[in-house]
């Protein structure tokens, strides 16, 4: 499986048109649900993954195929992700928070509390915020968020304990129910 | 263990440490408050799980997909040695033909040129008629006029008569100014005897009188032509 990865990692190096779109599409869904679990937009999440792919097409020429693909193709889209979210006006309203009308009171407190997470989410630092969400997704653990964000898992560690420690200080009154 | 002991265990626990739980489980069964301090953690992990997860929708995906492997081909063309060869040449062109026309390729400092009015002074010959003056001397007659001033009553003025109370200033005989054209006066003298000639008096010669003192009356002068008569002289007029 590796190598047949690392083969067709080559043929998309030298430019074989088939193994480049069979590459995007393997990545494109982990691009896409680091995307959202950043930005919480499925719009803004489809322009970032296609910024994502373009650039893992066009960096392909330089990337080492013994190297994690799957591990860089994240990386990328963090970064994409995080560029979309620094470009949204200050005063616009964070995605997630326009509420569909509820028909059961379930609903209706359902609702209320992904605002209060979303809520609690934007009080975090940039860098807690990203490691809490990455952290969260079902794929994703240590190692691979340290990877994702660049930097050592103990700097991720340090970002979970504050992130978590803070949400919970913050949910405190849905929590304790 | 203690419940400080217990608070870092539980964030290793939640990081996916499995020894750390393990450790934790026996401090929790005991402890009710860590057990919920857990707990609460915990939730707080897993509705952030609920926030981030997603479904991604396919049409999304393939939109994403399609668009980026169009930007990426396109780029990648361009990106091409001949096109960067295309591009570099293209780029040699303008710069020369830009040298060629004055102008750098390069933003530079523009300097604009505008079109003021300027009053420019032009010297212009026009040949005009000229009229030239000149000084034409005719010889034209002059009649000689002699002067002659005689006695005569003066008159008050109008300045002698202000002011009315100021006492009368003598009365100076008036110089009036006469014109007189003198005309030669035929006198024969026929001496007999060897006498004195007598003076010739022109009553309105006023050069004797004034040159020779006073003013002489008529009846004076009268009676000198007499006296002069009597010596021999005779007068015909």
């Amino acid at each position: 499986m590796a190598e047949a990865g690392r083969e067709l990692i080559a043929r998309a190096k030298r430019g074989d048109r088939a193994a480049r779109e069979r590459l995007a599409r393997r990545h494109r869904r982990e691009v896409f649900r680091v995307a959202y679990a950043i930005l919480g937009d499925d719009e803004e999440a489809e322009d970032a993954t296609q910024e994502a792919l373009v650039r893992m097409l066009r960096g392909l020429a330089g990337f080492d195929e013994r190297r994690d693909l799957g591990a860089w193709v994240r990386r990328i889209a963090v970064n994409c992700a995080l560029n979309a979210m620094r470009r949204r006006p200050d005063e616009a309203e964070a995605p997630g928070e326009q509420t569909a009308a509820s028909n059961t009171a379930d609903e209706a407190q359902t609702h209320d509390l992904q605002r209060a997470v979303r809520r609690a989410l934007a009080e975090l630092p940039e860098r807690q915020r990203v490691a809490m969400s990455l952290f969260a997704l079902e794929e994703m653990d240590l190692r691979s968020t340290a990877e994702a964000m660049g930097c050592a898992e103990g700097t991720v560690k340090s970002h979970l304990h504050r992130a978590r420690q803070r949400v919970r200080e913050i949910l405190s009154d849905w929590l304790e129910d | 263990m203690t419940c400080t002991e217990a608070r870092d265990l539980m964030h290793q626990a939640l990081d996916g440490c499995e020894e750390a739980r393990r450790r934790l489980e026996a401090h929790l069964a005991e402890c009710p408050e860590c057990r919920d301090e857990f707990e609460a953690l915990q939730r707080a992990q897993d509705v952030v799980a609920e926030m981030v997860a997603s479904d991604p929708p396919e049409d999304r995906l393939e939109r994403a997909t399609v668009a980026a492997l169009a930007v990426a081909d396109h780029r990648q063309h361009t990106r091409s040695p001949w096109a960067a060869l295309a591009m570099a040449a293209a780029v040699l062109v303008a710069f020369g033909v830009g040298l060629l026309a004055g102008r750098a390729v390069w933003p530079r400092e523009v300097v604009r040129m505008e079109r003021v009015p300027q009053i420019v002074e032009k010297v212009v010959e026009r040949e005009v008629p000229v009229v030239e003056e000149r000084v034409v001397v005719k010889r034209v007659p002059v009649v000689r006029e002699r002067i002659v001033y005689r006695d005569r009553p003066a008159k008050a003025t109008e300045a002698e008569e202000q002011p009315p109370a100021a006492p009368p200033e003598p009365v100076m005989p008036e110089i009036r100014e006469e014109r007189i054209v003198a005309k030669p006066m035929p006198i024969t003298i026929t001496q007999t005897e060897e006498v004195a000639p007598a003076p010739v008096v022109d009553e309105e010669t006023p050069e004797a009188d004034e040159i020779g003192g006073e003013p002489r009356a008529p009846e004076e002068q009268r009676l000198a032509l007499e006296t002069s008569a009597s010596k021999g002289g005779r007068i015909v007029q």
